[in-house]
């Protein structure tokens, strides 16, 4: 039981290994891995053993929220925020926030995110005038065109980002922390945020997870061996 | 197990990675092209553990919980239209944009097309027409007793006659721009049609407020940059490699599971 708690754990762990990988190449995507612990329990069939088990259990995530590589595109609506902070989208699932500043304009001239999502801005959607001239971006994250300010991006915090749900699609989901306006949060215009997942780490992480779970399978099938002999032998005696 | 289909999307994205780079390397030398992008989002996640939960009587929460991804899917191939490099063709009838806009294209179904590649020539009876024999809007005629014509930043078409009279008037040249130029969908051919998503086509004369301007004898090279295209188009390959590798360990890992017994 110990060894099949191990492998559930360790499976997993793959399964995250393999998302991770997956994405190497998803803009503003954020690395996670599995954290185990021990759980220490009576299991049923040993309840009057004098000694507690303990068995392997996925506990948590830890989330490595630190900036991807920055990549220049040449798409004045492409934006990487430099710091800890999000963009806050409204999409069709409500209120979400993201770290992917892909964004370009829909029909009506709104900024939107690829999926056609409008980002929100201090006030509200940003609206371009479409028969106006080019756009220009501070670092602060107001747009201008023609020379007057048409909006602000909005870039929100959180103090524990870990806890945010993920939503796919680049996306992330509040659980139960109101988002702060950010501060110390600057825009890159004309750049993309890439992944942060290193592949070096992944890979040396993917031969752990298959090395352990062999040998805890190895484990296995010696206990059954050393269990068949003993009941051989025990046949004999008797 | 899932990471065995998470590793087959990661394969997938992938393969789409290097079809869109293989298009971009290939017409890096297309007048007027604009390199793509593709643009790739994290699948939906399974909630194994949900964060926010209580975790004991005394109120305390489950901080991250734990949710476990299921791969990567591709959003969207994304164009984008930066400025190609202008360079010199001599040829009177090549015209480049400086600046955002798309020739309007006649097309023989009565359609307009819109396209940056401004490689024009005089069609049999003297119009204005594309490589294809399309009429350049909004239909320019050069009498035949012209020696040549000149092009001036805003568009406006003058021929110059052989005897020697002042040039003559004979149209102007139109751009159309949009609000998504992104959303504009790729016909071939250099040419682009109108959909809801670029929002609808807004003519003007070129060098007006958010119009770029022309340049006769100069033509708009791709703006696919090689160095750019094979970088990426390494990174693509090694990262097609890692998922694969993710199959196989997966493969052994079940391996092993078979074998106990």
């Amino acid at each position: 039981m110990v060894g099949l708690s191990a492998q559930q754990v360790l499976q997993k762990r793959m399964d995250t290994t393999a998302n991770n990988l997956a994405n190497l190449t998803t803009s503003g995507f954020k690395v996670e891995h599995v954290v185990s612990r021990s759980l220490s329990e009576k299991p049923a069939a040993a309840a009057d053993s004098p000694q507690d088990i303990s068995f392997a259990d996925a506990w948590t995530l830890q989330r490595d929220f630190s900036t991807g590589p920055l990549e220049q595109t040449g798409n004045p609506l492409d934006f990487a925020l430099e710091g800890n902070g999000f963009f806050e989208v409204q999409s069709q699932a409500g209120t979400a926030y993201t770290r992917d500043g892909r964004f370009g304009l829909n029909d009506a001239g709104e900024v939107v995110t690829h999926s056609g999502d409008p980002v929100m801005g201090e006030g509200g959607p940003i609206t371009v005038n479409p028969v106006g001239g080019p756009l220009t971006v501070s670092r602060e994250g107001s747009i201008s065109q023609d020379g007057v300010s048409i909006g602000k991006i909005k870039i929100v915090q959180f103090q524990t980002p870990g806890a945010l749900e993920r939503m796919g699609s680049n996306l992330w989901k509040s659980t139960d922390e109101q988002p702060q306006p950010a501060t110390d949060v600057r825009i890159a215009a004309g750049m993309v945020e890439g992944s942060n997942v290193n592949a070096v780490l992944e890979l040396t992480e993917m031969i752990d997870i298959s090395r352990a779970y062999t040998s805890v399978a190895k484990m296995l099938s010696q206990s059954d061996e050393l269990r068949g002999m003993s009941i051989e032998k025990l046949a004999k005696v008797g | 197990m899932r990471a065995l289909n998470t590793a087959a999307t990661g394969m997938q994205a992938q393969q789409l990675n290097v079809e869109v780079i293989a298009n971009n390397i290939a017409n890096m030398n297309t007048t007027g092209y604009k390199r793509q992008r593709a643009e790739f989002q994290d699948l939906l996640y399974q909630n194994v553990e949900r964060m926010g939960v209580t975790s004991s009587d005394a109120g305390t929460i489950v901080p991250t919980g734990v949710q476990v991804g299921t791969g990567v899917k591709s959003g969207s191939v994304y164009r984008i239209t930066e400025q190609g490099s202008i360079t010199q063709s001599q040829n009177p009838y090549d015209v480049a944009i400086q600046g955002d806009g798309y020739f309007v294209v006649q097309l023989p179904d009565g359609r307009d097309a819109y396209t940056r590649a401004g490689n024009f020539s005089l069609s049999p009876d003297g119009q204005i027409v594309t490589e294809d024999g399309f009429v350049v809007a909004p239909g320019i005629s050069v009498p035949a007793d012209a020696i040549g014509v000149s092009i001036n930043r805003q568009g406006a078409v003058q021929a110059i006659m052989a005897d020697g009279s002042a040039p003559q008037d004979v149209g102007a040249l139109e751009l159309a721009r949009f609000v998504n130029p992104a959303g504009l969908d790729a016909m071939g051919d250099n040419s682009f049609l109108e959909t809801p998503a670029s929002g609808a086509a807004n003519r003007g004369v070129p060098g007006s407020v958010g119009f770029g301007t022309l340049q006769q004898g100069f033509l708009e090279t791709s703006n696919v940059n090689a160095v750019t295209e094979i970088s990426a188009l390494i990174t693509a390959q090694r990262a097609y490699e890692m998922n694969s590798k993710v199959i196989t360990t997966t493969d052994e890992m079940l391996r092993s599971t078979a074998n106990l017994r």
